[in-house]
């Protein structure tokens, strides 16, 4: 009984420590980056049409190629709702992805999206190495927008 | 005899890697759905519109009952009532994709005929629609997947390729004489004519196949096994006998392309095992039906070269009865149709091959020349059937979706143990077709 009780003590413990990380690397996430880059983007993918999702990658490699490197620009994509799928482990576009994360490009997915998502599939969708879990894929762009980051929504 | 042993078999497919590669294997392209980006239902589709004028030359013979008359082959099919006019010969819709997008396991395909071919126009019937696939895959792994449902056998190249990619509008006497399967019983009037019972196969049955692929590095390895009904696009089982097919094929990637059209060498065997129960008006006995093939596939971007040889054993098909007319100029092959296919042979054996090499000029152009052979009835010598024919092509396309192919086809047979046979034979004409394409 004593036992049961020291183990059930420890699991929740460990459960709060972890919960308590989680929640700091997701508040570290939704820190506006410092940067000098003269021109801020933010891609926004929230739309479950894969051919978006050539597209938004697209994009972000076409936007680096013009400037150069991320000192010129900044970009950071951001995944929420059906578009989340994007940034899921085992995505066909893994290799591009991590390609353009190398480049120096961010990638965000949603934190509520991956809760609702988990409850429909019975477990937490997990994501692609390096991806960062923000709590809200909106509230991130609108942060990023007041600090000077544009939009698009290819 | 190509042979393929169970052990060997089992030691290959636990071999390899497991990186994943969604590319020319069609196994995986027909069905099986990328991770991550398929739609819950993607609508998609081909038409292609056909011209034939086949030469339809008479038979000169000096035995009377067939001098003078028109043959079968040198009409269209499936109606044989005329050696040249147009047709829809295929017209295909069909959705595949994700049931449930969050979750990678499943993918479903799903695809209908409507076009005027032997599927949907036998002499077992008028159908007008008829489904030629209806899958559902459970990927195990990104790599490793098990199908259940109406879908291609693992066979030959050209067989197994989705048709608007075939770079000819014809298949090889070869491929459709020994693969494309005709169901056929005997018609109780004469132990040597048959009757259509069933659409012809299209390659497809409906079963489960186990099959993937692993990658390692350059390298490609791909493995199919599938038991099935041996009906063709029946969808049931009329004889109770299942066949077995098993496929092998290593690729090696010259980087470059994609789909359809990527770049690579593939090496390839196959064989497929089964029985079919044939009645031949008197007597049923379930006969061994026995497929095996080898086969070479070079595509860089701009050189094309395929070869294949294939060996049949069992329930070979032995033609149409080829005698018709002469009558007026319309129709008078017609009677062709409902009952007078030949008997097939169920104990001879066949075998033939071909090489093709092809070049793209450019994006738009590019053209061919295959030549293919096929000797049909090979035990008994009056049964020997040797056909070799010689196939231009050249095409065009619009665009990445529409294409225009121009084929020409010189056609030679011969039964050199048979003199009738030979004069009925010696009739097949020359022929030109054009196919305009377009997929959706």
């Amino acid at each position: 009984m004593y036992q049961q009780l020291m183990l059930s003590v420890l699991l929740a413990l460990m459960l709060s420590v972890s919960a308590v990380f989680a929640a700091q690397d997701m508040t570290e996430n939704m820190e506006i980056p410092d940067t000098f880059a003269e021109h801020k983007l933010v891609l926004q993918i929230s739309d479950p049409n894969p051919f978006k999702q050539t597209l938004v990658l697209n994009v972000a490699g076409n936007v680096l190629k013009h400037y150069g490197d991320t000192t010129k620009v900044d970009i950071e994509v951001v995944a929420f709702g059906p578009g989340a799928r994007l940034l899921f482990k085992g995505n066909a576009h893994t290799p591009r992805i991590k390609r353009l994360m190398a480049a120096g490009i961010r990638f965000s997915v949603c934190n509520n999206t991956l809760t609702n998502m988990g409850k429909k599939l019975g477990y937490r969708p997990q994501v692609i190495e390096g991806v960062r879990i923000v709590p809200a894929g909106a509230v991130r762009i609108l942060q990023l927008n007041e600090h000077g980051w544009v939009t698009i929504k290819p | 005899m190509l042979k393929i042993r169970p052990i060997a078999l089992a030691t290959l497919m636990t071999f390899g890697g497991t990186t994943s590669v969604q590319a020319a294997n069609w196994l995986v392209l027909q069905g099986t759905e990328q991770p991550g980006t398929a739609k819950r239902a993607h609508l998609w589709g081909f038409i292609q519109f056909e011209y034939s004028n086949i030469e339809n030359r008479k038979i000169k013979s000096t035995n009377p009952r067939i001098n003078g008359k028109y043959i079968t082959p040198n009409q269209i099919a499936p109606d044989f009532n005329t050696h040249e006019g147009f047709n829809i010969k295929r017209a295909r819709i069909g959705v595949r994709g994700n049931p449930f997008p969050l979750d990678n396991k499943i993918n479903y395909f799903l695809l209908a005929e409507f076009g005027n071919n032997p599927l949907t126009n036998s002499d077992s019937g008028r159908d007008y629609l008829r489904v030629t696939d209806a899958s559902i895959t459970y990927n195990i792994t990104p790599n490793h997947h098990l199908r259940a449902g109406l879908f291609r056998l693992p066979m030959g190249d050209e067989s197994i390729e989705a048709i608007m990619f075939s770079p000819y509008i014809n298949y090889t006497a070869v491929t459709n004489q020994l693969l494309l399967e005709r169901f056929l019983q005997g018609t109780g009037t004469k132990p040597n004519r048959a009757k259509v019972i069933a659409p012809i196969g299209g390659y497809r049955d409906t079963g489960l196949e186990w099959f993937g692929t692993m990658t390692q590095g350059q390298w490609e390895h791909s493995y199919a096994v599938m038991y099935s009904n041996g009906n063709g696009v029946e969808m049931n089982d009329t004889d109770g006998n299942k066949d077995l097919t098993v496929y092998w094929a290593t690729t090696w990637l010259l980087g470059g392309g994609k789909g359809p059209f990527r770049h690579e060498v593939k090496g390839y065997v196959w064989k497929q095992s089964g029985k079919r129960r044939y009645n031949d008006g008197t007597t049923t006995e379930d006969y061994n039906r026995e497929r095996q093939g080898i086969g070479l596939t070079f595509f860089n971007g701009r050189y094309r070269i395929r070869t294949e040889y294939i060996q049949a054993e069992g329930m070979i098909f032995n033609g149409l009865n080829p005698i018709c007319g002469p009558g007026s100029d319309s129709n008078y092959c017609a009677p062709a149709k409902g009952g007078t296919y030949n008997a097939p042979l169920p104990r001879e054996k066949a075998n033939g091959w071909y090489l093709d090499f092809g070049y793209y000029f450019s994006h738009a152009w590019s053209g061919g020349i295959r030549y293919d052979s096929l000797d049909r009835g090979t035990e008994k010598p009056a049964n020997l059937r040797e056909f070799r024919n010689w196939t231009l092509g050249v095409q065009y396309s619009f665009n990445r979706k529409t294409r225009l192919a121009v084929n020409y086809e010189i056609r030679n047979a011969r039964a050199p143990n048979n003199a009738t046979a030979n004069d009925v034979v010696r009739a097949f004409g020359n022929r030109m077709t054009m196919q305009f394409q377009t997929i959706f």
